[in-house]
């Protein structure tokens, strides 16, 4: 990596967490909505007495018809998106996705992906079709599924080097964890 | 990838939030009167409404205007107009130029379109790649190419990426410079996922 670091650095953190645009879009616009309806009111009140007198039966009559009840359940709701809108702003939302610098370019691959070469590199090892190996790429480990062919054995240490080395070319030094099913099947 | 500011998006989140809790106390202090007891509303609200309201200033000789309302609307047409800006200012950030050499004759601009048929090109070519397209950004001021590659399922990525370094190392070698380069491999959607995995021509 060159000179091309800060760019990279800040792409991969951008690739790798949620923009949270999509949310917060919504919300500016519900709240844009609110407001204006609010501004509209509060002034068209201000100025037209009728108007007011009008505002303030109705709102009571709305307060009277939903009961205390309901209200308290609108109040909850609330408090539930409330609670939910600040826990999109803290957490740090990360995508399903790993990144690193390959040599020259900056490399970003969805784990189902990365999933995919490592259980297309295990089945190689293990003599196995792929259909038979299933693979999970976790925050910081993979996890390689591997159902043998009846009376066939697994060399297993094969298998995991050859997932660990597509990993490492693929610029994620995770750990592979193994499992190799006790009963095989009939290929 | 775009120029989106994401601190003011959780900003915005966050604003929305107290916003809502706001509105969710103050609706349940209004039908609870053990929360109307326990806060004291009734106590210390209406001397407070009314000391705001006092607060006048004088339009004419015998007129005086309440300037509460007055601010409260200006604060809320401000935030309104802020928001809507707001809104209007995601994304961004895309360019048609993934390079521009200035010389004594002038600058040289290079079309995104180049990139595309140089990086992308040769991936698309591959019998394991379902779609490679090119896109161009501005990042920290350095225009950076961005190739987002869609593989077939149990294709070997290491030429995957392989063959996306060469054509880079070609693209470099074309440019004379070492624009930043995001290689992005996606995950196959569920239309991807019904595809044969051979290629037809």
């Amino acid at each position: 990596m060159s000179d091309s670091t800060q760019v990279y650095r800040r792409v991969m953190r951008r690739e790798t967490h949620s923009p949270r645009s999509v949310s917060a879009v919504i919300a500016a616009i519900v709240l844009v909505l609110v407001l204006l309806a609010a501004l509209v009111g509060g002034i068209w009140a201000a100025v037209d007495g009728a108007f007011r007198a009008t505002a303030l039966k109705a709102s009571s009559q709305v307060f009277e018809t939903l009961g205390n009840s309901w209200v308290v359940a609108i109040a909850v709701l609330l408090t539930v998106v409330a609670l939910w809108l600040i826990l999109l702003a803290i957490l740090p939302g990360r995508k399903r996705r790993h990144a690193t610098v390959a040599g020259r370019v900056a490399l970003v691959i969805d784990d189902g992906v990365l999933a995919d070469g490592a259980a297309y590199r295990a089945a190689h090892a293990a003599g196995v079709p792929r259909d038979q190996v299933s693979a999970t790429v976790a925050r910081n480990r993979v996890d390689v599924r591997v159902t043998p062919i009846s009376g066939v054995s697994v060399n297993q240490g094969a298998v995991t080097r050859a997932a660990a080395e597509e990993m490492r070319i693929l610029g994620s030094n995770m750990p592979v964890n193994l499992h190799v099913e006790d009963r095989g099947v009939i290929a | 990838m775009n120029a989106t500011n994401r601190g003011m998006n959780r900003f915005v989140l966050v604003f929305a939030g107290l916003v809502s809790l706001l509105a969710a106390g103050a609706l349940l202090v209004a039908v609870t009167p053990n929360l109307q007891e326990l806060t004291r509303v009734k106590s210390w609200g209406p001397p407070t409404f009314h000391r705001v309201m006092s607060w006048t200033l004088p339009v004419s000789e015998t007129q005086r205007v309440a300037m509460a309302p007055i601010i409260a609307v200006a604060v809320a047409a401000l935030v309104v107009l802020l928001l809507i800006k707001f809104v209007f200012s995601r994304g961004g950030g895309r360019t048609g130029t993934v390079l521009s050499i200035a010389s004594d004759e002038g600058t040289t601009s290079v079309a995104s379109g180049v990139a595309d048929g140089v990086i992308a090109a040769p991936l698309r070519e591959r019998h394991d790649v379902i779609a490679a397209h090119t896109r161009a950004f501005i990042v920290a001021g350095e225009e950076t190419v961005h190739i987002k590659i869609r593989t077939r399922r149990s294709t070997d990525l290491s030429q995957v990426v392989e063959t996306a370094q060469r054509a880079v190392a070609e693209w470099d070698g074309l440019t004379g410079e070492n624009t930043p380069v995001v290689l992005q491999l996606v995950d196959r959607g569920v239309r991807d996922s019904f595809r044969s995995e051979a290629r037809v021509r």
